[in-house]
């Protein structure tokens, strides 16, 4: 390492802005208390040294004096500090040899006795001096990075992303776990506001993503490891066998002919399906896909579409890099305890989710029938699931809201009453959260006859079985706590959000995940779709519960963050990353326990053995590494141990004066 | 002269516009941040903690504020109005353009305050909520962005007082107007909302009782930039000890006609009432709801953390004020929890506003039609596909201007709209 | 002699955080003690124990962080790596027979002025009592 050179020919710059600051301090004694400090080739005062003259003038300096570092006493850093590395570049300085003292509102503005914010001026200016004589010149960091993004999760959030990025000319790898895409939205009975069907909406989606040349699409596939960081991230993708290689006109057949009937998941087994199956008409990717725990290799669909299935095909694994990754993987919905409002208890309580399979496949008649009988009455529980209460008995609960099930059931309320107008409905619930726009559902529905009941929070409604019927017994807390008993036909239970997985895609990823199991963002408002892990971003309901452009919103979101990071093939960041020595390194390692995003990690060096060594693309900057290492190895590039030190004794030389 | 061209155009430097201007120019695209007051920051700027964290709104809007005004890729103007916007083509929008006079030359200006300190004017301060007075000239505000001074020709009496004292003879009697002209490839508009106004209900009484104030004038009164030295009664300058909040002031309300919900009142009146056991350990604060709407992420918890620091709720709205004559309010009210209309005495009654559209904006657009809602929200014209998408393809909206919204999802979506931005310069820029 | 004694304070502000707190203090002329230096950093916790016993070795007779807290843009675990740090400090100022009184950490939003106000002032008289540094080296 070449020895460090201290700076000799320091230009300092006193501001008296126009009497803001040379009212309350002398600025001529703190021109003479530094003009011969050692370092200093000259001092200068002047009235708005932030004017186009004062800019001028320490341009002309910097140049005429082949000035080696400049030192501007003024207002604070926050109103100039760019301004003034904007003339020293200029003038062709190092933008790093420069540093901005604040001697206004740290010191004429907050002292009114001159003697005082004097010294505390000249202590300020004292102790930048002592900075810029030991400070490095420093260029940005740029490095190469990956112009491709990986989206975990191919439900709407992730199709979204997938559209977003590589519209904006971002290569991408979309992998999903299932066979096809679309995830719970393909669920749907109907969305709001226009009641499109949730298969529509996904397959409107779809559409566009098929006119992308530069998305690559993974399905039946798990993201298995991840290593690396931003810009640059190995991923490892496990492909499972679809055993359908490619489609043929006869494939209908194939599927018809199988032999297997299962019970089908995509409609919460309402339905069967062959072991050979596509969930719905039109699902994306247009290729069945055989159930390999279903299928008796009976070979029949074979005898008719011939080579198209390959009931041999082995699971294969993927390995690429990424320069960034988002994280869609949704959630799934809460499913109730046995009992818990008399669900598997009775069997005609089921879910929200069920319920709009149900309310799907009915679409053709005029009549709701469940479990053969037809349904005239439905009384609606919410909050199953979300807002629970701890009793320190019964493990985890769910404290959160799920946001998104007052707006859903109170959307199908009407769409039930439309198709459906004789059915009486109630509604028991805690508050009703039709937040925003939504309310106007809300009104509607109470216009068109539902009927709300409000109960208790910690007195939830009793479902229990009466006559072949279904009773649901609640206290209303509008009716003043008057217990109400409704006789319906079918409960359903209006269950909440919960995270899908997080737990290993956390793992893989390196990523937190916070209160009730959902990931977790950087920082609420400050960076809402990053995570801690630079370049990596999560969106949709992975993250929190959603509704269906609550999700998309955020995962455009995430897409502009991850495409900003990643637009121009390069990632710029500032030089204010630590360094180290490893000449003084002793493998303390506690530089590595305090570095909070994993930064520093031990390499190879030429002649030295093992020593700590920081990824600079990591690193951001906060220096809590330069604070424990016993020998000082590892350095703040922009504020240097030995700086601080100077900068303390030299502070102490201006009060004391 | 040719005119100027930009990448994008963002209307209104409020959080959403500045987080859409920084994301589009962290790209490397070119922007124009336009904004009518004469500081960005818009509201949030000028709220005190922001919930379900409780951290200072500033902490997170100043470090922004501060990025917009230095971008490289960011032209920002303040006190500037769009007039007038023509749509000539995909990726290609003529937009006229205002800037107000300041009087004050924002290059030699150097926010010293003493043009203030001069100024013989007060008026009432539009970003305190009229709590205090400001001057003709005025800085708008502690932490705004930039710091510069402006003058209020339409208060000012010309009396010269700041022109003397100015020490760099920035103050121009004879300023004028500029309008011009700019060429841009797509917009976001990220207008916010206004607030409801409780005159409009003379049922609130305020502006008649003292003590009845707005949850944004609490809100400043809560800020460590307060306009006062901590919370007191406007009529006597005292202490409350007892604090009612009324929900939904100007939301929910057939009478109004404005039947929407405002999404964040909820929450904001909780994070007052936290933060009101923290300032008057000694106060009891009750909250008056029709439904506490606690749905986002860490919400609910927020919520039940409040009962448990003893905040009282009560389903039930209050239906008559009268006025004691030390100030106390009395309140009547049904309570349903025991089914009968009680009648309670509050030192300070907070009306919880709503937020009301801002849909002005559409009109600037003369030769396409910029769809609103029934309301004046602007239409979200794609919910379920690409929701920041307008009924203009190339303009996109952010933030609150499409309804209400809390930080966070003004935030997201401020970054969708700028993806969306990018993808549609890229593909229409020539 | 305590009657003009004027204890000086070295202050460690953070760029993002309690920098600007302390800039409001100034443009709102709160008043605060003026024997003061203040050092900005990124964030509090890169703030060295030796530091603190430099700065009361070499004149000050105190040191106060005014740290980031929650705020902090770096790391969630500001708060808790800084304390660390502080409370190896105490431990290197009793090892060198300092009052560990004269560390003094308090979390400062950036507009927390009169937080930080009113924490200085109080800082400042405990240092009044406390009176000068018995430093072993005095006529350096």
């Amino acid at each position: 390492m070449s020895k460090f050179v201290e700076r000799q020919r320091i230009g300092v710059y006193v501001c008296h802005c126009g009497g803001n600051i040379s009212d309350y301090v002398d600025v001529k004694e703190v021109v003479n208390a530094v003009k011969d400090y050692p370092g200093v080739v000259l001092a200068k005062d002047f009235i708005f040294m932030c004017s186009d003259a004062g800019q001028k003038m320490i341009e002309e300096d910097i140049k005429k004096h082949n000035l080696d570092g400049v030192v501007v006493a003024a207002c604070s850093p926050k109103l100039h500090e760019m301004t003034f590395r904007n003339v020293v570049t200029r003038a062709g300085l190092n933008p790093f040899l420069f540093y901005h003292v604040n001697i206004r509102e740290q010191s004429s503005w907050a002292h009114r006795d001159r003697k005082y914010s004097t010294k505390k001026a000249i202590s300020h200016v004292l102790a930048g001096i002592e900075y810029v004589k030991l400070a490095s010149a420093l260029e940005k960091i740029r490095m190469k990075a990956e112009k491709s993004v990986l989206i975990i999760g191919g439900g709407i959030a992730g199709i979204r992303a997938a559209l977003d990025l590589s519209g904006m000319g971002i290569n991408v790898v979309l992998v999903e776990k299932e066979p096809f895409l679309g995830g719970r939205t393909a669920r749907i009975w109907r969305t709001h506001p226009n009641g499109k069907k949730g298969v529509d909406v996904v397959r409107g989606l779809i559409n566009e993503l098929k006119e992308r040349d530069n998305v690559v699409i993974l399905t039946n596939s798990e993201v298995t490891h991840v290593e690396g960081f931003v810009g640059n991230f190995k991923v490892k993708v496990h492909v499972n066998p679809r055993y359908v290689i490619k489609n043929h006109p006869r494939m209908k057949e194939a599927i018809d002919v199988c032999p297997v009937t299962v019970p089908d998941e995509f409609n919460y087994g309402l339905t069967t399906r062959k072991a050979i199956y596509y969930p719905y008409e039109g699902a994306y990717p247009e290729l069945p896909v055989i159930d390999p725990k279903a299928c008796t290799r009976c070979g029949e669909c074979v005898k008719i579409v011939g080579d198209a299935i390959d009931l041999s095909q082995k699971p294969m694994d993927l390995e690429f890099k990424v320069g960034a990754i988002v994280v869609t993987t949704g959630f799934k919905p809460y499913e109730p305890k046995p009992g818990e409002f008399g669900y598997k208890e009775y069997g005609n309580v089921i879910t929200l989710p069920v319920f709009d399979r149900l309310l799907d496949l009915s679409e053709g008649g005029n009549k709701l029938i469940y479990n053969g009988k037809e349904i005239n009455s439905i009384a609606f529980i919410y909050c199953v699931g979300s807002r629970q209460i701890p009793n320190g008995s019964n493990g985890k609960v769910n404290e959160y809201c799920s946001r998104y099930c007052c707006n859903a059931t109170i959307y199908r309320a009407s769409q039930l009453k439309r198709k459906y107008p004789h059915i009486k409905q109630y509604h028991f619930y805690r508050d009703i959260r039709t937040y925003g726009l939504n309310e106007l559902l809300y009104l509607k529905a109470g216009e068109e006859g539902a009927v709300f009941i409000k109960y208790p929070d910690e007195e939830p409604p009793k479902v229990y079985g009466e006559d072949g019927k279904l009773i649901v017994e609640s206290k209303d807390v509008v009716l003043g706590g008057d217990t109400v008993r409704t006789k319906v036909d079918l409960v359903v239970l209006v269950v909440g959000m919960e995270p899908y997985d997080t737990k290993k895609i956390s793992d893989i990823l390196s990523i937190s995940t916070g209160k009730g199991g959902f990931l977790q963002e950087a920082h609420p408002k400050l960076r809402p779709v990053e995570t801690l892990k630079s370049g990596i971003y999560i969106a949709g309901t992975a993250q929190a519960p959603r509704t269906i452009s609550e999700t998309l919103i955020s995962a455009s979101a995430a897409s502009a963050k991850a495409a900003s990071m990643l637009i121009k093939g390069e990632i710029e960041l500032e030089p204010r990353v630590a360094r180290v020595d490893p000449e003084k390194c002793n493998l303390s390692k506690r530089c590595v326990e305090v570095c909070p995003t994993g930064a520093i990690s031990f390499k190879e060096y030429e002649g030295l053995g093992t020593k700590a060594w920081v990824n600079e693309a990591m690193c951001i900057g906060c220096g809590a590494c330069t604070a424990v290492c016993p020998t000082e190895a590892i350095q703040l590039n922009t504020l240097k141990t030995t700086q601080i030190k100077r900068m303390i004794e030299a502070a102490i030389k201006g009060l004391e004066r | 002269m040719s005119e100027e061209t930009y990448d994008a155009l963002v209307i209104g430097g409020g959080i959403a516009g500045i987080e859409s201007a920084l994301t589009l120019a962290d790209m490397g695209f070119k922007v124009l941040l336009v904004e009518k007051e004469p500081s960005i920051g818009g509201k949030m700027a000028l709220l005190s903690k922001v919930f379900p964290t409780l951290d200072c709104a500033s902490c997170i809007s100043t470090p922004k504020m501060a990025s917009a005004y230095h971008h490289p890729n960011i032209t920002l103007k303040v006190y500037t109005e769009v007039l007038e916007i023509y749509k000539q083509g995909e990726g290609n929008f003529e937009v006229l353009i205002r800037e107000k006079p300041k009087y004050v030359d924002p290059q030699a200006c150097t926010a010293c305050t003493l043009c203030e300190k001069a100024c013989p004017v007060i008026v009432p301060d539009e970003f305190q909520f009229g709590l205090r007075g400001r001057k003709a000239i005025y800085i708008p505000f502690d932490i705004a962005v930039p710091k510069k001074a402006v003058l209020d020709i339409k208060n000012c009496i010309f009396c010269g007082q700041c022109e003397r004292v100015c020490p760099t003879g920035a103050i121009n009697f004879l300023d004028e107007p500029k309008e011009y002209k700019v060429k841009v490839h797509s917009i976001i508009l990220a207008t916010g909302y206004k607030l409801f106004d409780p005159l409009k209900k003379p049922e609130f009484k305020f502006g008649q009782f003292k003590n009845v104030i707005t949850s944004m004038q609490m809100e400043r009164l809560l800020s460590p930039t307060s306009p006062y030295e901590g919370i007191l009664k406007p009529k006597d300058g005292g202490e409350p000890m007892k604090i009612a909040y009324f929900l939904c002031a100007g939301s929910r309300d057939l009478k109004l006609n404005y039947p929407l919900c405002s999404q964040v009142c909820c929450m904001y009146s909780i994070k007052q009432a936290q933060l009101l056991l923290g300032a008057l350990p000694l106060a009891d604060v009750y909250i008056f709801y029709i439904d506490i709407r606690a749905f986002g992420k860490g919400y609910e918890e927020f919520y039940q953390q409040a009962k448990a620091m003893g905040v009282n709720f009560i389903k039930g709205q209050p239906s008559l004020l009268d006025e004691k004559s030390d100030g106390t309010v009395v309140v009547t009210y049904w309570d349903s929890n025991d089914n009968q209309f009680k009648v309670d005495e509050f030192d300070l009654v907070v009306l919880s506003v709503g937020l009301w559209p801002n849909g002005d904006i559409a009109k600037v657009f003369k030769n396409a039609k910029l769809e609103l809602d029934e309301y004046g929200w602007i239409k979200r014209i794609d919910e379920n596909g690409n929701p920041v998408k307008t009924s203009i393809e190339g303009v996109f909206v952010a933030g609150t201007a499409s309804g209400p919204k809390d930080i966070p999802e003004t935030i997201i979506e401020a970054n969708a709209a700028a993806s969306q931005a990018a993808k549609y310069i890229i593909k229409y820029k020539r | 002699m305590s009657e003009g004694y004027e204890p000086k304070i070295l202050i460690f502000s953070t760029e993002y955080i309690s920098d600007p707190a302390i800039d409001l203090a100034g443009l709102s002329h709160k008043d605060y003690p003026p024997t003061t230096a203040i050092i900005r950093v990124p964030c509090s916790s890169m703030i060295r124990p030796d530091y603190i016993l430099l700065a009361i070795k070499k004149g000050f007779d105190g040191v106060f962080i005014a740290a980031d807290g929650e705020e902090c843009p770096f790391r969630k675990d500001c708060t808790e790596v800084t304390s660390a740090r502080v409370d190896e400090a105490i431990k290197l100022l009793t090892e060198n027979g300092i009052e560990p009184q004269r560390i003094k950490m308090a979390a400062i939003c950036s507009v927390c002025t009169d937080a930080f106000v009113k924490a200085l002032r109080e800082f400042y008289e405990v240092l009044k009592k406390l009176g000068p540094v018995k430093r072993d080296d005095e006529n350096e």
